[in-house]
């Protein structure tokens, strides 16, 4: 009897949604390759700055707007604490590589990593693209942003800020 | 042998329903969606003056298209 309780519950979760991270939680620990095959990149290593995950595709139209604009929010707060790490999520990596490089985004390929299998989008439970989480320097989701539109980076830099000269 | 045969047929229904279901791909799943083969229609322009030429003789517009589709993109 207890089999075919197993069996039920199995055959339910293969319905079940992906659960959405939400504000408030601790992100996920995840480890993945950089774009640039350089040393991967961990989470957690970044423990005590400011961290904007954001997942970006080459086949997503506001991910190009996004990306220029993200690289100049790391350009200009870096220094203060700020990280970027630009999860790719394109099943064949080379497409994300040569979005970069079309667009001459050649330095944001050490923030960029590979998950062309999904398994970080589904930590993070990505309901759409772009999505964009903002973890505080104790690794606590403190705001999401799903899509991306120009006018959006203010926003987005005065949220930064704010958590920057949090302690 | 009877309450056996009910659990495998229970469980053979429940397979096939599930091979019928329709999941959704996720949001970071729709690489292949969003390339313009996939495109409703394929042919922008073409499609625009075919609808102008129809809106003309029927003189009645709209109806031709649906929400939804696209790359997830928002």
């Amino acid at each position: 009897m207890r089999g075919w309780h197993v069996f039920l519950a199995g055959v339910a979760s293969l319905c079940a949604p992906a659960m959405a991270l939400e504000v408030g939680q601790g992100a996920p620990e995840f480890t993945a390759e950089r774009l640039d095959a350089a040393q991967p990149v961990h989470l957690s290593e970044q423990h005590g700055r400011v961290v904007l995950v954001d997942f970006w595709a080459s086949w997503c139209g506001p991910c190009r707007q996004s990306l220029p604009l993200y690289q100049k929010l790391r350009d200009s707060l870096g220094s203060r604490g700020f990280s970027l790490i630009a999860v790719n999520v394109d099943m064949r990596v080379r497409d994300g590589q040569r979005l970069l490089q079309s667009m001459q985004l050649d330095a944001l390929m050490n923030a960029a990593v590979q998950d062309s299998d999904g398994k970080i989008a589904t930590l993070f439970g990505v309901q759409a693209m772009p999505s964009s989480y903002l973890i505080d320097r104790h690794g606590v989701v403190r705001s999401m942003h799903i899509g991306f539109k120009p006018s959006d980076i203010g926003a987005l830099r005065a949220s930064i800020s704010q958590l920057l000269d949090e302690k | 042998m009877k309450i056996i045969m009910l659990r495998f047929s229970a469980a053979l229904a429940a397979l096939l329903l599930a091979a019928c279901s329709l999941t959704p791909p996720a949001a970071w799943q729709r690489g292949n969606l969003a390339q313009p083969i996939m495109a409703w229609n394929p042919d922008g322009p073409g499609a625009a003056a075919r609808d102008h030429t129809y809106i003309s003789k029927e003189a009645a517009a709209g109806g031709a298209s649906a929400a939804g589709g696209g790359c997830g993109c928002r």
